[in-house]
This record gives C-alpha cells, sequence and structure tokens, in this order.
C-alpha cells in the first residue's frame, strides 16, 4: 500500500507539514510582529500589570528603591522576563540595572505623557510612565517586558491548555491536505493505469472524462493522452489493416498460380514433374506464410483473446499431436505425446492452439530425417508445462532468447545453408499466443536437440465446469 | 457431363477453373456477381455452387441465405483461410462444405466429389433398406426422407447423414473425426467445426423430443451421440 502510493503520500505530508509550519509561522509572526499596544484586551493587560507594579513600588519600604531587584526577580519568578526601571525627574535611573537605550529614548518621548504608552522596541514591550510620588519628589516607573517569542513555549501552552483546539486544528489540516493529495494524485494513477492498458495492447483505452475536463495541467495531460492513444490505434490497426489487406490480396493470385498449376501438370505429360512438384511446395509455403501473417495480425488485434474459457488441456494436446502426427508422416517424421494429464487452464482455444501448432510444426521441421518430435505435458503446482523436443540440431545458446523474434534467422544455419523452410514466424506467433495466454515460453538446447518449455497457469476453478 | 456453377468475381479464376474441371469431366459456368449467380443457381440447371464469399453487388453470405430459402442446391463455399468466422457463418447458412483459398486443385475436386456422391440419389441404398424409427422420427436411407410425427422435415445430404449415422446408433458416443468422415467424406482438419455446425443445424430443424427433452448430446472436444430413450425405437420393412 504504502510502496505504491509514495507519491500520494510524500505530497500528502509535505502538504501537511507546510501547512503546520505556516500555522506555526503565523503564531511565530504574531507574536513578533503584532504591537500588543494594537490589541485592546492586551493593552488593559499590560496596564494592570503597570498599575499592579506601580502600586506595589508606592508601597515600598526604604528611600532609595533598593528593593527594586527584589521586585524584578520576584517578576522573573512569575515566568515573566520583566525589569521595572524608576527614573527621576532630571532622567537619572534609579536602581542597580541600567536601563536599555530604547527605553531611554521611550522616557525622553514620553516624560510628559500623561497617560500611559506603549512601545515595542528591539523586541521589547516598553510600558510607562507610571507616575508616583515619595518623599515630595516624583519619579517615573517603567516597566519593560521582553515578548514572548517563544514559538515553542507558546504552542506548547496551547496544547497544553486547549488539547481539543489543537487536536481540530491537526484533523482540519490533515483532512484538507488529504483532500487535496487525492484530487492531484487519482487522476495520475488513472493515467497510469491507461498507460498500462496500452502496454497490454488495449490500443483504445482512454483516460476517463473526469480527468480530461479538469481544467488544469493535468486535465491537459489526460486530453494530450487521449489524442496519443487514438493516433497510435490508428496508426497500428491501420497497419493491420494493411498487413491484412495485402494478405487477402495475395491469396487471389495463389489461387490462380495453384489452379494454372494443375493445367500444366495435366497437360504436361510428366516433362516437369519435378519443378511442377517444386512450384507446388513454394505456392504451400507462400500460403502458409501468408497465414501466419494474418495469424500474428490478428494476435496483435487485441481481439483475439475473446471467448477464453476453462480449456482441458491434455484433450487439446492429444488432437493437436494427432494432427501434427498425420502432418509429420508426409515428411517420413513422427510426434507422439509422451505424457500428458488432465488439467484446466482459462485460454481462447484458438490462440492456444495455434501456438502449441506452431511449436510442434517447428520441431518437425527441424527433427531430423525419420526422427521424432516428443510432447510432454505436467501438472506442477499452479502451473501446467507443455515440453516439445526435436532431436535436430538445437540452436547456439546466445540465439535461445532470438528465435523467438519475427523472421528471425540463425546467422550460422544461413551461412550453411541449413535454413529450414519455416515462414519465420511461427514461435513469435506462438509466444505472443501463449503470453496471450498469461503463459511463458523459453527454449533450452537438451543435446541433441531444442526443448520448448510452455508454462501455463491452470485455471482458478480447478475442476471441469 | 456433370453441371457445376461457379460464383466468383475472380475471371481469370474463373476461366482456369472451368479449363481445369472439364479435365475432371464436369461442366463449369460461372457468374460473376452475385444476383446473377443467385439467379442461375436457382434456375436448377446445375448439380452444385462453388461460392466465394467476398462478391459485388450480393455477398456470399446473402447469396446462399437465398438459395437456402428455396432450394437445398449443394453449396461448396469459398473462403479465406483462417478466417473461422466465414467459415462458421457459411455453415450455419447452411453450406454444404467450405474450402480455405487458395486450394489445391486436387483438394478441390476430392470436396466436389464427395459432395456429389452423398446428394446424388444414385449412390442411395435401393429400396428394401429398412426406415429408422426412433422417438417421433422416421428416416428413410431409400429417398433421404425424414419425417417428425409423419410431417417431413427439410434436410440437406450432410444433416440427412449425420442424423442417419447417430439414429443408427443411439446412446453410442461417435467421434467427430468419424462423423467427418462419414458425412463429408474427409480428414477432420485441427479446429474445423463444420461437423459442429451442421449438428446444430440438424438440432434446430429437430427441435425436441416430444416429451421436451434434447436429442443429441455433445461430448466437448470428442463428438455425439442420440440419446437413446428405451421403447424409442423399432425399425420396420420400408
Amino acid at each position: 500500500m504504502f510502496r505504491h502510493n509514495r507519491l500520494f503520500w510524500k505530497i500528502f505530508f509535505w502538504f501537511w507539514l507546510s501547512m503546520v509550519s505556516v500555522m506555526m509561522s503565523l503564531t511565530f509572526a504574531l507574536s513578533v510582529l503584532v504591537d500588543p499596544a494594537d490589541i485592546l484586551p492586551e493593552r488593559q493587560a499590560l496596564f494592570g500589570e503597570l498599575e499592579t507594579v506601580g502600586r506595589v513600588l508606592e508601597r515600598l519600604p526604604g528611600d532609595r528603591f533598593e528593593a527594586l531587584d527584589t521586585l524584578t526577580s520576584w517578576h522573573a519568578s512569575r515566568g515573566f522576563r520583566n525589569t521595572l526601571h524608576v527614573f527621576d525627574e532630571a532622567g537619572r535611573a534609579l536602581g542597580v540595572r541600567e536601563p536599555p537605550g530604547s527605553l531611554r529614548d521611550f522616557f525622553r518621548e514620553t516624560r510628559d505623557a500623561t497617560e500611559y504608552r506603549i512601545a515595542v522596541r528591539d523586541g521589547q514591550v516598553l510600558l510607562g510612565p507610571y507616575r508616583l510620588e515619595r518623599e515630595g519628589a516624583e519619579y517615573l516607573a517603567y516597566l519593560v517586558k521582553s515578548k514572548p517569542t517563544h514559538v515553542l513555549h507558546k504552542l506548547w501552552r496551547l496544547i497544553s491548555h486547549e488539547p481539543s483546539v489543537f487536536l481540530v486544528l491537526l484533523a482540519v489540516s490533515g483532512a484538507l491536505c488529504f483532500i487535496l493529495t487525492a484530487y492531484l494524485v487519482a487522476p495520475i494513477r488513472e493515467l497510469r493505469a491507461a498507460v498500462r492498458r496500452i502496454n497490454e495492447g488495449q490500443l483504445d483505452t482512454a483516460v476517463s472524462a473526469v480527468v480530461v475536463s479538469r481544467r488544469d495541467e493535468i486535465g491537459q495531460l489526460g486530453q494530450d493522452f487521449n489524442r496519443m492513444a487514438e493516433r497510435l490505434n490508428r496508426l497500428v490497426s491501420a497497419q493491420q489493416r494493411l498487413l491484412r489487406d495485402v494478405s487477402h490480396e495475395l491469396r487471389s493470385p495463389l489461387t490462380r498460380m495453384s489452379i494454372a498449376l494443375g493445367l500444366a501438370r495435366r497437360k504436361g505429360a510428366g516433362g516437369a514433374d519435378g519443378e511442377h512438384e517444386r512450384i507446388e511446395q513454394e505456392i504451400s509455403r507462400l500460403d502458409g506464410l501468408i497465414g501466419q501473417i494474418l495469424q500474428w495480425s490478428r494476435l496483435n488485434d487485441g481481439a483475439a483473446g475473446a471467448g477464453a474459457g476453462p480449456l482441458e488441456l491434455s484433450g487439446l494436446l492429444a488432437q493437436l499431436v494427432d494432427d501434427a502426427d498425420f502432418e509429420a508422416r508426409a515428411a517420413g517424421k513422427r510426434v507422439h505425446l509422451a505424457h500428458s494429464e488432465t488439467c484446466w487452464i482459462d485460454a481462447a482455444e484458438p490462440v492456444l492452439a495455434s501456438a502449441l501448432e506452431n511449436i510442434v510444426r517447428n520441431g518437425i521441421r527441424h527433427a531430423p530425417a525419420a526422427g521424432e518430435v516428443e510432447v510432454r505435458q505436467c501438472v506442477a503446482g499452479s502451473r501446467a508445462v507443455i515440453e516439445v523436443r526435436d532431436r535436430g540440431p538445437g540452436v547456439p545458446e546466445e540465439h535461445l532468447a532470438s528465435i523467438f523474434e519475427p523472421f528471425f534467422r540463425i546467422p550460422e544455419a544461413l551461412e550453411s545453408g541449413r535454413a529450414q523452410g519455416g515462414s519465420g514466424l511461427g514461435l513469435a506467433i506462438a509466444r505472443r499466443a501463449v503470453e496471450m495466454c498469461g503463459g511463458r515460453v523459453r527454449a533450452e538446447n537438451c543435446s541433441p536437440g531444442l526443448r520448448v518449455v510452455v508454462e501455463l497457469p491452470l485455471s482458478a476453478k480447478a475442476s471441469a465446469p | 457431363m456433370t453441371r457445376l456453377l461457379l460464383i466468383d468475381d475472380d475471371t481469370a479464376l474463373c476461366e482456369l477453373l472451368s479449363e481445369y474441371l472439364a479435365l475432371e469431366g464436369y461442366a463449369v459456368e460461372a457468374a460473376h456477381d452475385g444476383e446473377a449467380g443467385l439467379a442461375a443457381a436457382l434456375s436448377g440447371r446445375y448439380r452444385l455452387a462453388l461460392l466465394d464469399v467476398t462478391l459485388p453487388r450480393l455477398n456470399g453470405f446473402e447469396v446462399l441465405k437465398r438459395i437456402r430459402q428455396e432450394s437445398s442446391l449443394p453449396v461448396l463455399m469459398l473462403t479465406a483461410r483462417g478466417d473461422d468466422f466465414d467459415r462458421v457463418v457459411g455453415l450455419e447458412i447452411g453450406a454444404d462444405d467450405y474450402l480455405p483459398k487458395p486450394f489445391n486443385h486436387r483438394e478441390l475436386v476430392a470436396r466436389i466429389k464427395a459432395i456429389l456422391r452423398r446428394t446424388d440419389p444414385d449412390s442411395w441404398p435401393a429400396s428394401g433398406t429398412r426406415v429408422l424409427e426412433i422417438d417421433d422420427l422416421s428416416i428413410n436411407p431409400a429417398n433421404r426422407e425424414v419425417r417428425r410425427g409423419g410431417v417431413p422435415v427439410e434436410l440437406t445430404a450432410a444433416e440427412f447423414l449425420l442424423l442417419k449415422t447417430l439414429a443408427e446408433n443411439p446412446g453410442t458416443l461417435v467421434g467427430r473425426d468419424e462423423l467427418t468422415r462419414i458425412v463429408l467424406h474427409r480428414r477432420l482438419a485441427p479446429f474445423d467445426r463444420a461437423i459442429d455446425m451442421h449438428v446444430s443445424n440438424l438440432r434446430r430443424k429437430l427441435g425436441e423430443k416430444p416429451d421436451g427433452s434434447p436429442r443429441i448430446r455433445t461430448v466437448r472436444g470428442s463428438g455425439y451421440f442420440y440419446i437413446d430413450t428405451p421403447s424409442g425405437r423399432n425399425d420396420v420393412p420400408a
């Protein structure tokens, strides 16, 4: 789950993180930038504090404010880092603490003020003046509060004082991010599914209107994708159609040639029997090639897999081997089914049959004179395994995978004139068809000869329908 | 000479075939489009029609459909190899057999002979053969007549042979290869659906037994048998 949705979670967590950090920075910025002076309740609270402190000062015993430090530390113990500063009329600061420069300026601005003032300078809140009289002299008291810039402290206070608010905040931002992420990632997923369908050969794929109708980059991507898929589909079907039309067209002249040959043989009085034989062979080879091209183009059509149902494999093989044996006898060779077990697979019969037929025919072609092709089928775990072995020359190891490519010819065989009369499409058709049935095919040398192994998944319905 | 009708738009092929089949002892007349072909086929002058699928003005299936509405003239469909759809459709409509193009001249002659043999009244057994009675059917090999509850049922030659073969051995499985040999006079080719199509046409024409049960059972991939009902059968001399 997590692995496949990495982008989803990435976007989700980043959004969420940024949302939460934006909230924190806002809190921070508010605490730093917003002048408490602008917030009336805050002002009242601050002035209240100033007055409290002022009244404490008025009632202080002694004459020279020695207790200022005591007072300051009392303030600090209450969680405020406040300092109290008192000036006399001449502007001298009393007490042991040197007032900060900003306070000196503030004092000069406000020494004649009739009401309390607030200023925020250098990250400190300056409050004052509180006028008090002692022994006939007037003093001005100022309170300097460091602003509570501790975001974490504030946050902690928020969490500890209002856990429900905090949780609601997290939940709401989480939900918002989830929706946003889903909105971004869902169409990407759909695009991916569409690409996969195209990969599997369903060229008539299109992404849904939900994606295409979006008025953003993803919607445009969806539209572009649909245009691309449509174009691809047109190109491929045009190519398939051409291939099929050409093949169909080739049939007419071939049919005429075949009949003309029949006539020639009737009239030729045996003078050219060898040549006639040869022409007939070539005609049937051309016919075979055309048939295979058509088979190939139908397999790549995507419509060929229709009608896949549970299929009993050993019966199909028995019939197939029987037919192939009949064909092979014409060349003085044999095909026999050494072993088979009843099992059901999900496949369209013509598709699977064309695969196995082509593999067996390939075996017949490469079997030595009077040789035998051996077919074995068994069930191994959840797969049916079919092996077709000829006792021919085999294939050089480096070409074992390539023999399933269309029109692949082993170079050595060409040089030594050993190119056997296949169309070059048989094994390609076999591989394509086996893959359509959800299986795999490979070839291996088993000196002497080549063994082609087909593995097919068993039908989910293990028993007969 | 046996007269054959060739319906194909490939004039060159028609000429070649006419010449070749003449050497084999058949008189071939050609029609190059569907309409002309249909008219000729219904004229009653021919023993057999060779019918190409792709035709101008009226395609081969349409021609076959209209021929079947009026006549049981044997028809050999010429189809493109590998188009299973064409074959099945042709047989469904009532073609006696099909031959994929390009065909070998020997194969063509063999098919023509097979169809003519099974549709030739002279080759039918003489009277005196038994009429086969099974359930509500009476099957008379002497005049190839099938009656269901006394009402004649129109069957093609292939369908008749099929029914006769199955009805002679009720309850016994007859393999598809054997049926192909008996009915179509040829060997069963791989993935050859001709027999299955004939069986399905036969089922459609005969309907079910009087008690509503099916007549012919399919054994998937191997063959067919006529379902035996005890007391359903007795042979009477014709």
